[in-house]
């Protein structure tokens, strides 16, 4: 039995063990050889090196977040060009009015203007699927669909549109 | 060891990314106290009682031609105060029930250019509402209205002549 003071029960002399056996029970747990000297600054260094690689592996666990914190700041305040608009209005909103043209608009009808006539001629061509090449695609997107259609009715109403045509 | 260790290392990543996540909610939320701000200083304060809301209803009448195509320019003005356009709706026949197309920018403004076309083989004839403009004014003025024609077409596309005029309805 392990009590208080005495940590071993080997070393309880009121188990009556006789002298031999508890000689011999002492034996089993002493070295059998002696630490070489060496053998301490081995483990001293493994511990320095287990030591160093917790310290880099906080390091690098600072960081990174450190690091999106850093980007996170900084994508905020570039957002924040575009949140706030000239002359102190504010427009949380993209779309403020008709997109800009990738090319040009045409006078699609030939009547020396572009108005919603033309938007009505190409949304005709377009459900006829009566389109060939690229002359109409005034949205860029590489194909000539109903967005080119709005991209041409949305440019008939600008409101500024003597500065575009 | 290895396993306090790694428990230690788990805990400092969650404090970090914690401290992460403080600082973009707190960057945000200055940014946006600073967008809810700008607003106060930069747009005048309605005052409820000087204004008033009311429409105006766009009617085009293509006589006994089919309508396929119109393009309208309001202007709305007032004596005392500003007019400011603050919605547009369709109008009342199938082929121009979506509200017309137009420059966003129009809105909070006095003018604003209307346009829309049908495809379709479901056209108005004679005198038909294409569009409600819907309109701030204020309260104790009576507005007026210019409408201008600037384009119509009928089912070949072909420009016709039609008649435009406004007008004005307060809501029920």
């Amino acid at each position: 039995m392990i009590e208080p003071g005495k940590p071993h029960f080997d070393d309880d002399d009121r188990m009556g063990l006789p002298s031999a056996l508890r000689a011999a029970l002492c034996d089993l747990h002493r070295p059998t050889k002696p630490v070489p000297t060496g053998f301490d600054k081995a483990v001293l260094a493994a511990a320095r090196r287990e030591w160093l690689r917790q310290r880099r592996r906080r390091l690098v666990i600072w960081l990174v977040p450190a690091t999106a914190a850093a980007a996170a700041i900084v994508l905020v305040v570039w957002l924040g060009g575009f949140w706030s608009g000239p002359a102190g209005s504010v427009s949380l909103s993209p779309m403020v009015s008709a997109p800009p043209s990738q090319t040009p608009l045409k006078d699609i009808n030939g009547d020396g203007q572009v108005d919603i006539l033309d938007a009505l001629m190409l949304a005709r061509r377009v459900e006829a699927a009566d389109i060939a090449g690229l002359e109409w695609d005034f949205n860029g997107d590489r194909v000539v669909d109903r967005g080119d259609v709005d991209t041409v009715a949305l440019a008939a109403v600008r409101l500024d549109r003597e500065a575009v045509q | 060891m290895n396993g306090k260790a790694h428990r230690s290392g788990k805990g400092s990543a969650a404090a970090a990314w914690k401290v992460v996540s403080l600082t973009v909610l707190a960057l945000l939320g200055v940014r946006s106290l600073t967008v809810a701000a700008l607003p106060v200083a930069a747009v005048p304060v309605v005052d409820e009682s000087a204004v008033r809301f009311c429409f105006v209803d766009l009617y085009v009448d293509s006589g006994s031609q089919t309508l396929a195509a119109w393009q309208v320019e309001l202007v709305a003005t007032a004596e005392a105060g500003e007019v400011k356009i603050v919605g547009i709706e369709g109008g009342e026949h199938p082929a121009y029930r979506q509200p017309a197309y137009y420059d966003p920018a129009a809105l909070t403004h006095h003018r604003v250019i209307l346009a829309a076309f049908c495809t379709g083989t479901d056209l108005p004839t004679g005198k038909t509402r294409v569009a409600r403009v819907h309109l701030q004014v204020p309260a104790d003025a009576q507005p007026h209205y210019e409408v201008k024609l600037e384009a119509a077409a009928d089912r070949d596309g072909q420009r016709i002549d039609v008649t435009v005029h406004a007008t004005q309805g307060e809501p029920s």
